[in-house]
This record gives structure tokens, C-alpha cells and sequence, in this order.
């Protein structure tokens, strides 16, 4: 399920997708990683905060670690429903 | 690898800002739609130039004018016109609500839903609200995705199904 928050201004922040609507001027950046072997004695997907300052103190926090190398989809669920939960507080 | 995405809203949908502006307590007798921008009055039924005294933009050199339009005596009393402009380069939108309506006591508001909220200020942060939510709606309707509305606090949160 996609969140998009709509504030009083009628911005919106969201996570970036390519079927969002033309509400406007957007602005992408970098909100976290998923790599394989990001992180020390990992060979499977590791999925860590970027330091973009809507994660505030959780920048560089790992989300998952070491998710099975065929399992890169359930590691960018993983990342997406923390981001929804945790920063647009869905 | 996810980003977030921070989206400054324009309005680019004239048939959104009109449902927007239903939502929001106006009818649709009250409400002008124009092809050619036409120009704003005030409650003297004076032409305005607001947009270009305070920014020099040169789409309104000639005075304020806007697409979508609820007159002044629909806006309540001592009044000016309501107004937005939707730029058909894509270039930025612009919301005319004059200073007194921004401030004026209820008992100079006609707009229902304007009263309940206290005046047109408020008023103004919903319907950008409203008019963004429209589009959200209308886009993933249009795909076939299911929308749910959540008021939180201030903000509106759109639940779209996968």
C-alpha cells in the first residue's frame, strides 16, 4: 500500500514512484540503501538509512540485515513499510 | 533504494480546482471557469494589480487575472474576487484571496464551510489540501487503485492499494 501525506500547504511528501500524480514541482533525494554486502560479514541484502534529513536520528540506522540474496524484493518491502511506518508515519 | 519524493503543489487542473473549490463549500453557480484568464475586481468593483506590484511577474503586467474564478459578493461581504491562475506553460500556479479575506471576522464570509473553520485563511489550507488530495484521488482512480482518505491532525494521509 503507497502513502502520500498531504500537509496544509497542499505539499506532499511520499516515496518517489513513477506513477505519482502531477500535483507540482517534485524533488527526489536518496532516502535509504538496499545493497548486498553493505555492511560487515553480510553477503545477502542489507537495507540502511541514507542521511536525508526527514530520518533525523535515523540516519545510517540499519533496517534489515543479511536478507537472502533471492530475496531482494522482500528486502525493499521491508525498506518501504519502515520508511511508511517510521517517517511519513503511516 | 527507496527516495523520498517532496512535492511542492501547483495548481495545473482547472476541473480539480473547480471540484476542490465544491468540496469546499461553494456551488457550482458560484464558480467561473474561464479559457482566457479574466480579469479581478475588488469590492469596489475596482480592477486589481496585486500579483504584479508585489512580484513583478509579467503575467499579470495588465492586472490580476485568473481561470478560476468566485466572485465577490459569493466570497461575502466588502469582498474581492477570488481568484487562481493556472499557467498553461506548466509554470506556477497563483491564488488570489485578498488580505481582507484573510483576516476579516466570519460575519463577512458567505462560504459555509469557510464559517465553520473560523474564515478564509484556514479555509485556504484545506482547499490546497482538498485540491491536492482531488488529484491524488482522481490519477490512482483513473488506474484503477483503490484511495483511502485519513484526516491526522493537519494532515491528510491517502492509503492508495497496491
Amino acid at each position: 500500500m503507497k502513502l502520500l501525506v498531504i500537509d496544509e500547504e497542499g505539499d506532499v511528501l511520499t516515496l518517489h514512484a513513477d506513477d505519482l500524480p502531477d500535483l507540482g514541482v517534485e524533488t527526489a533525494r536518496r532516502a535509504s540503501h538496499v545493497e548486498p554486502g553493505l555492511l560487515p560479514g553480510s553477503s545477502g541484502w542489507d537495507v540502511v538509512l541514507s542521511d536525508h534529513p526527514l530520518n533525523g536520528e535515523h540516519a545510517g540506522r540499519v533496517i534489515a540485515r543479511d536478507v537472502p540474496i533471492n530475496q531482494r524484493k522482500r528486502a525493499l518491502d521491508l525498506e518501504v513499510q519502515w520508511l511508511q511506518e517510521n517517517i511519513l508515519g503511516g | 533504494m527507496s527516495h523520498f519524493s517532496e512535492i511542492k503543489m501547483q495548481i495545473k487542473s482547472v476541473e480539480a480546482a473547480v471540484e476542490a473549490l465544491l468540496a469546499m463549500g461553494f456551488t457550482k453557480d458560484q464558480i467561473e471557469v474561464h479559457t482566457t484568464p479574466r480579469q479581478l475586481y475588488d469590492h469596489q468593483c475596482r480592477p486589481t494589480s496585486y500579483a504584479f506590484k508585489d512580484t513583478k511577474d509579467q503575467r499579470f503586467a495588465q492586472g490580476d487575472v485568473a481561470h478560476v474564478i468566485v466572485s465577490r459578493g459569493a466570497m461575502g461581504r466588502a469582498q474581492n474576487d477570488f481568484g487562481i491562475y493556472v499557467d498553461p506553460k506548466g509554470g506556477d500556479s497563483r491564488i488570489f484571496l485578498c488580505d481582507f479575506a484573510r483576516s476579516c471576522n466570519v460575519d463577512c464570509v458567505n462560504n459555509p464551510v469557510a464559517k465553520e473553520l473560523g474564515g478564509y485563511s484556514k479555509w485556504l489550507s484545506k482547499f490546497k489540501q482538498e485540491y491536492s488530495y482531488t488529484v491524488t484521488k482522481n490519477h490512482y482512480a483513473k488506474m484503477g487503485k483503490k484511495v483511502q482518505r485519513v484526516q491526522d491532525g493537519q494532515k491528510v494521509k491517502v492509503y492508495v492499494s497496491a
